[in-house]
């Protein structure tokens, strides 16, 4: 049976730097732990995903701060002359509120 | 609101105690295909015209070239370039593109994904901002930008 080819190991470097600019912009939110792995897109492009988790907290989830935080971390990335692009998955508590939304 | 964002918001705030995933990836979908509309839609406007120029079968020629693939490429560059040709609400717009079609294409083709309300919701907050940035474009730029998704660069 082939071996499962491994994602290669994200720059550690980088990891800190992207932990450290969401939690800056996200920490009000509850943003607790960042996880950083490569992979393909569907388009089968090098691609950076990005899983923030966050705990209940009290002042609801903006959307805008979420899409300023990807835009900023677009940003990094294109400072580095890194081409990938950055998908970041949000795991919210299931109670948490997001403003505008009920 | 454009009708793919009211029928995602339904979606979404339908079942309020457990949300079904059925509902949460058609609410994904939805808000894809409502950046893919608006672009497309802007494409046919500003080569062919907007009113009844829209019944025209030129202007469905246009809405209809819109090809995802090349859409999301030419998206993808605009978003991550350097060039101040680009303002700040055409990259909003590119970087929302991308990140929907990625999500759409986990919601239709990915079973082992699931979604929560909380992401689904602030998909469709930043597919309104997207929307609302695109609007914002001047002629020139919205123009250089639909070019740019409908035509390739030669090698």
């Amino acid at each position: 049976m082939p071996a499962t080819p491994r994602a290669p190991a994200v720059d550690p470097e980088l990891v800190r730097a992207i932990e450290e600019l969401l939690k800056e912009r996200l920490g009000r939110f509850g943003l607790e732990r960042v996880e950083v792995r490569t992979g393909l897109d569907h388009a089968d492009e090098p691609a950076l995903f990005v899983d923030a988790w966050y705990r209940l907290s009290e002042e609801p989830v903006d959307p805008e701060a979420l899409a300023e935080a990807h835009r900023a971390l677009v940003d990094l990335l294109v400072e580095r002359d890194d081409e990938r692009f950055p998908y970041v998955h949000d795991h919210f508590d299931k109670k948490q509120r997001v403003l505008g939304f009920g | 609101m454009p009708h793919e964002l009211s029928t995602a918001r339904l979606l979404a705030e339908a079942d309020s105690r457990k949300p079904s995933q059925s509902h949460l990836k058609r609410a994904v979908n939805a808000v894809y295909y409502s950046l893919f509309d608006a672009l497309a839609r802007q494409a046919a406007d500003l080569l062919i015209g907007s009113g009844e120029k829209r019944k025209l079968d030129r202007w469905r020629r246009i809405y209809r070239a819109i090809n995802h693939n090349e859409a999301r490429e030419a998206l993808k560059k605009i978003s991550k370039t350097r060039d101040p040709l680009w303002s700040d609400d055409a990259r909003r717009f590119a970087d929302e593109f991308v990140r929907a079609q990625e999500l759409r294409h986990m919601a239709d083709y990915d079973p082992g994904t699931s979604f929560t309300r909380q992401q689904v919701v602030a998909a469709i907050a930043n597919a309104e901002a997207a929307l609302d940035a695109l609007g914002r474009l001047g002629r020139d730029e919205r123009q250089e930008l639909v070019t740019r998704c409908l035509f390739r660069d030669r090698a």
